[in-house]
């Protein structure tokens, strides 16, 4: 893919060293990554290779510890705590492993969260977050507590939530990981679909299957991008 | 959209709010035991709190029910320049009255008993005789009728009453027809002119409470003969715009001209004023503030106590402030839910505070001292219910801040990955639960030392040797008052037919007369001994307490005899035909105490030794015949001051108020019914006094200091419970925390023992700092309490340890528990569950 439109993420020489008990990490040692809007990125890699970190960064959750990072354009270096809140919150939809949906609210409430946040009216409110629970197909589990779901549903309901705020970009972070195969099936049919209808989605793997969704992946070792593959070629390899 | 940007900020701002309401109310009914312990907490310091501030509003904080009370003054004279209570003479009030611009009025009082005989029965009342002048300082309106005139002020005119509105009700049946109506008061028709509202509260320049029941006017004596002998109250009102400075100056120019003018009684009188708010709290202000500031100190406790359970809960709730924040949530929005939470639990606290202070201010009234004053107006009112809820909400912000912040602070990149909060809690997070306990134990160990003080001086003072005997002695005050009793001799009469009589009832040992009680204070004078002159010009003389007594007294007080003889019939005859017979100077037979003794005749002996008034009139002068065991005359804590006893008889005029004192086998409660029977026997018209014993009268006179003592012993064991529990809950979160720690030193072959070490260290760790900051406490805060110690140092080393021993104790117990559970932790378990 190559176009000339401004990349939605431009990461360059980004490093990230984390320091405990005086022994430093190098998560991340240079990564250069682009990555244009309406594109489905898949990240793979050992563990430990820096690919959670990355996610974390691009998602503004975490500060690079060298390098640049621009959002849309935007660079994040010189953002408040408060800024980043602000733009995660419009700009990022997250999608984690351990569903991470608040155990005290309800379904309904859960995938409000984003636009409460945005102080979007009420009204406004339910018609968004009623959309974005047909799209995963749970309109029908809104006054549900996370308990009273399955871990395939909860993580539908998770997806609602990170798309509830039409953000630039879903990062996801091994979304099938805590999944039963069908389950995952249905969640990465989800992300198929949304990405179909033009979003841009960046997602962490493991599991070979789902490579072949993305248009592109990139293979982080050590902290770097070792090699990125066309799909097809990664098939034929297994 | 919104049209109107106030509005939809508004609109939004509610939005939140019940959004923020919504969740914590549904949090606090999922853990329902843990909502519950909290209110609890918060209602112990908030309830406390509240009904501290609400006797303290009650007493001190309310003004005195006066039109502009801040203009009424006491006013009093005292001789050579030190401050002294010293009450007006007559002839001193009528001048200062008729010279003073700057007091607006200028009234006295004096309070004494009554016997009145409504109907038939008669009853002896506590009432004042009082100047008209006195009502219009005031300024309040009797309620029917009218109050004194100064016609009223001259003998044979002044047989008329005002009634309080307690005795309207209760010996007149509320009749408004009374006022007019002719009443026997001290055998005398009196004409009841007025009756005084319910709310009216008579001044009380001596301090206490007020219990007046009657007025009547007084008549001032107002011979210059009379200006040595003070024993008026003086209470004024401010001319407007006047300053107390203003007033002293003049008074102090009126005294100079009175000093000039009657040098014999004057010449070192000079005259002072003082708010009579101040007057009127008689240092009860300093019991209630030392409380209020200890129950604050509870509240603070419940607060840290609150702070570090909402902390050991907040490690779990980690996650979900994570995933807020990674949907966009700043700290502003979380630390504002999270303040909600906390204030959310907070009223639910403080409504239950509320209730528990409304429990407790009833009971602590039912408590409260006899002398202290101005209890009718604590009571659970809107001031108290603003103070309440300003405790609520601090003590809401103050308990949820700190956690709040630390969980607004969430590394959320670690929590959402791992999906749980990583093992262990932040070192910073443990670090300020240490400093809670810490905390939480430096005040706990303070509150304890207090309360050990004020225990052991509590002890000190109603074990100490009283040198007379109390729970034997049974007393019962009499008013020989009216026509049949006007001469000493009809007076004696009575009192020789009562001690008779009573010696002979069974259970009987021995029966006496006193013109005053000990601990209850009474009257002194300045005398002269050996052959000492009197010199007007000289500087302050000896002074000595005054009683008259009969000759059974010493004996049925149980006073010792340390030498000399006690009076016998002969010196009551010798002395009552004197005084009959008015030879002046009389020489009187005298007792005088070990104090007196001691220190006018040093090294010497004391009998046969001569005492003359220091006046320029010798009304008497005596020989000391006998020397008697010291009682303490002012209170059970200030020590024995020299003390002359006369024969009741060298009293002209007395006694006409006397206490008889019976000292009886055993229990001398059932011989109460014996003596009033005995009284009626002789003059159905005398009314007795309920008689009540010697052991009563120092429970009474030790009342405010067992008040402190309870309380302050309530709160520090209070404050004891909540380390308990406290402690307890930041031990069991740091060794739950630990389990896997545990779990790998056990695989690793550490025993239980070790492991016990292990966390013994780490408590002493955790309590050491906090004994040292108590301990550096309690002697910063011994200067405070020093007024309320007897006997003891606070720094005594004995307490001192019993204080740090006892939250040993206690903080050792409530890390027991958590501490046993984690030796019983099973390696094998542990390092799975990771
Ligand atoms: N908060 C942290 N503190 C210290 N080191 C960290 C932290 N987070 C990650 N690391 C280290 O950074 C490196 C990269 O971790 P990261 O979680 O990004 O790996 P990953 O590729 O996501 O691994 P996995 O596939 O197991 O999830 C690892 O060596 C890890 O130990
Ligand atoms: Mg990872």
């Amino acid at each position: 893919m190559t176009n000339n439109d401004t990349p939605l993420i431009k990461m360059a020489g980004l490093k990230k060293v984390f320091l405990t008990d005086e022994v430093e990490t190098h998560a991340l040692s240079g990564v250069h990554l682009d990555i244009q809007p309406g594109a489905f990125v898949t990240i793979a890699g050992p563990s430990g290779g820096g690919k959670s970190t990355l996610l974390s960064i691009m998602g503004l959750l975490d500060t690079p510890s060298e390098g640049k990072y621009e959002l849309n354009g935007h660079p994040s270096e010189n953002l408040s705590v408060r800024e980043r809140a602000q733009l995660r919150n419009k700009a990022i939809g997250f999608i984690f492993q351990s569903f991470n949906l608040i155990g005290d609210l309800t379904v309904f409430e859960n995938v409000e969260l984003p636009l409460v946040y945005r102080n979007t009216p009420s009204t406004k409110r339910r018609t968004m977050v009623r959309e974005a629970l047909e799209q995963v197909g749970m309109e029908h589990r809104l006054n549900h507590y996370p308990s009273q779901l399955s871990g395939g549903q909860q993580q539908r309901v998770a997806v609602a939530r990170a798309l509830v705020g039409k953000p630039l970009i879903l990062l996801a972070d091994e979304p099938t990981g805590n999944l039963d195969s069908r389950s995952g099936e249905q969640v990465m049919s989800l992300l198929k679909g949304l990405h179909a209808d033009g979003a841009t989605i960046c997602m962490v793997t493991h599991d070979p299957r789902y490579l072949k969704y993305a248009e592109r992946t990139i293979h982080l070792f050590d902290g770097q991008i070792v090699d990125e593959t066309d799909p097809a070629v990664l098939e034929a390899a297994i | 959209m919104a049209t109107d940007p106030f509005a939809s900020k508004f609109e939004q701002f509610m939005d939140t709010t019940r959004q923020d309401v919504r969740f914590s109310l549904r949090q606090m009914a999922r853990s329902p035991w843990f909502s519950a312990l909290v209110a609890l907490t918060l209602a112990i310091g908030i309830g406390g709190s509240t009904a501290i501030f609400s006797v303290l509003k009650g007493i001190v904080l309310r003004e005195l029910p006066y039109p502009e009370p801040e203009r009424l003054v006491a006013v009093w004279e005292m001789q050579d320049g030190s401050i002294s209570y010293q009450p007006f003479s007559g002839p001193d009030y009528l001048d200062v009255r008729a010279q003073s611009t700057t007091l607006q009025e200028l009234g006295v009082t004096t309070g004494r008993w009554f016997n009145l005989a409504a109907d038939g029965s008669p009853v002896r009342l506590e009432g004042a005789r009082c100047t008209a002048s006195l009502f219009r300082v005031l300024g309040v309106p009797p309620l029917h009728g009218r109050s004194f005139v100064e016609d009223e002020e001259t003998e044979g005119n002044n047989h008329v009453v005002l009634l309080s509105h307690g005795l309207w009700q209760s010996q007149f049946g509320g009749e408004p027809d009374v006022v007019g109506r002719r009443v026997p008061v001290d055998g005398v028709p009196h004409e009841i002119v007025g009756v005084m509202p319910e709310d009216f509260e008579f001044p009380t320049p001596w301090g206490g409470r007020d219990t007046t029941q009657l007025w009547a006017p007084l008549v001032p004596p107002h011979e210059d003969s009379d200006r040595g002998w003070h024993s008026f109250g003086g209470v004024g009102r401010l001319a407007d715009g006047v300053t107390l400075a203003e007033v002293e100056v003049e008074l102090e120019a009126i005294a100079a001209q009175l000093a000039a003018a009657y040098p014999d009684t004057n010449a070192h009188t000079q005259m002072w004023v003082e708010p009579m708010m101040k007057r009127a709290l008689g240092g009860v202000q300093k019991t209630m503030s030392f409380l209020l500031i200890v129950v604050a100190l509870v509240l603070l406790i419940a607060c840290a106590n609150i702070a570090s359970m909402l902390m050991a809960r907040g490690a779990q709730r980690t996650p979900e402030i994570a995933i807020r924040s990674s949907v966009g949530a700043d700290r502003h929005r979380l630390l504002r839910q999270l303040l909600t939470e906390s204030l959310i639990q907070s009223i639910f606290g403080g409504i239950a505070g509320v209730a528990l202070a409304t429990w407790g201010v009833g009971a602590l009234v039912a408590i409260l001292p006899g002398n202290i004053p101005r209890v009718a107006g604590i009571e659970v009112d809107t001031p108290v219910l603003v103070f309440a809820a300003l405790t609520t909400i601090a003590a809401g912000l103050l308990s949820g801040l700190a956690p709040a912040l630390f969980a607004a602070r969430t590394e959320i990149a670690v929590v959402l990955r791992d999906g749980l909060l990583g093992r262990g809690g932040s070192r910073g997070l443990n670090r300020f639960l240490g400093g809670l306990v810490a905390a939480q134990i430096a005040i706990g160990l303070m509150l304890v030392n207090a309360a050990v003080v004020l225990i052991m001086s509590y002890s000190n003072v109603v074990s100490q040797e009283m040198n007379f005997k109390t729970d034997e002695v049974m007393v019962a005050g009499i008013s020989l008052l009216g026509p049949k009793y006007e001469e000493p001799h009809q007076r004696r009469a009575f009192y020789d037919e009562l001690i008779s009589r009573v010696q002979s009832v069974p259970g009987v040992i021995r029966a006496g007369l006193t013109g005053k009680l000990p601990l209850r204070g009474g009257s002194n004078g300045d005398v002269l001994v050996n052959d000492e002159i009197f010199d007007p010009s000289s500087g302050p003389g000896n002074l000595v307490e005054h009683s008259f007594i009969d000759e059974g007294y010493f004996d049925a007080m149980g006073i010792p005899l340390l030498a000399g003889r006690p009076f016998n019939a002969f010196d009551l005859e010798a002395a009552s035909a004197a005084a009959g017979l008015d030879i002046s100077p009389v020489e009187l037979p005298l007792v005088i105490n070990r104090t007196m003794a001691e220190q006018m005749w040093p090294g010497e002996n004391a009998l046969g030794k001569l005492v003359r008034p220091r006046s320029a009139e010798e009304h008497y002068r005596a020989r000391v015949v006998g020397i008697v065991e010291d009682v303490m005359q002012w209170g059970a804590e200030r020590p024995p001051l020299p003390e002359m006893y006369f024969p009741y008889t060298s009293e002209v005029w007395g006694p006409l108020w006397a206490n008889l004192v019976v000292q009886a086998e055993g229990d001398p409660s059932p011989l109460a019914a014996a003596i009033r029977e005995t009284v009626r026997r002789i003059d159905p018209q005398i009314p007795v006094a309920e008689p009540t014993t010697m052991a009563e009268i120092l429970h009474q006179s030790t009342g405010r200091r067992r008040f402190a003592m309870l309380l302050m012993t309530l709160f520090a064991a209070t404050a004891l419970a909540l380390i308990i529990a406290g402690t307890y809950g930041v031990m069991s979160y740091s060794v739950s925390q630990r389990t896997h720690e545990i779990g790998v030193r056990m695989a690793l072959g550490a025993d239980k023992a070790l492991v016990i070490r292990h966390f013994l260290t780490r408590s002493a760790r955790l309590f050491g700092p906090g004994l040292v900051l108590g301990l550096v406490g309690s002697l910063a805060a011994s200067t405070l309490t020093r007024s309320m110690v007897f006997g003891v140092s606070p720094l005594n080393p004995i307490f001192v340890a019993a204080g740090v021993g006892a939250m040993i104790i206690v903080t050792s117990a409530a890390v027991t528990v958590p501490v046993l559970r984690a030796t019983r932790v099973n390696p094998v378990e542990a390092l799975k569950a990771e």
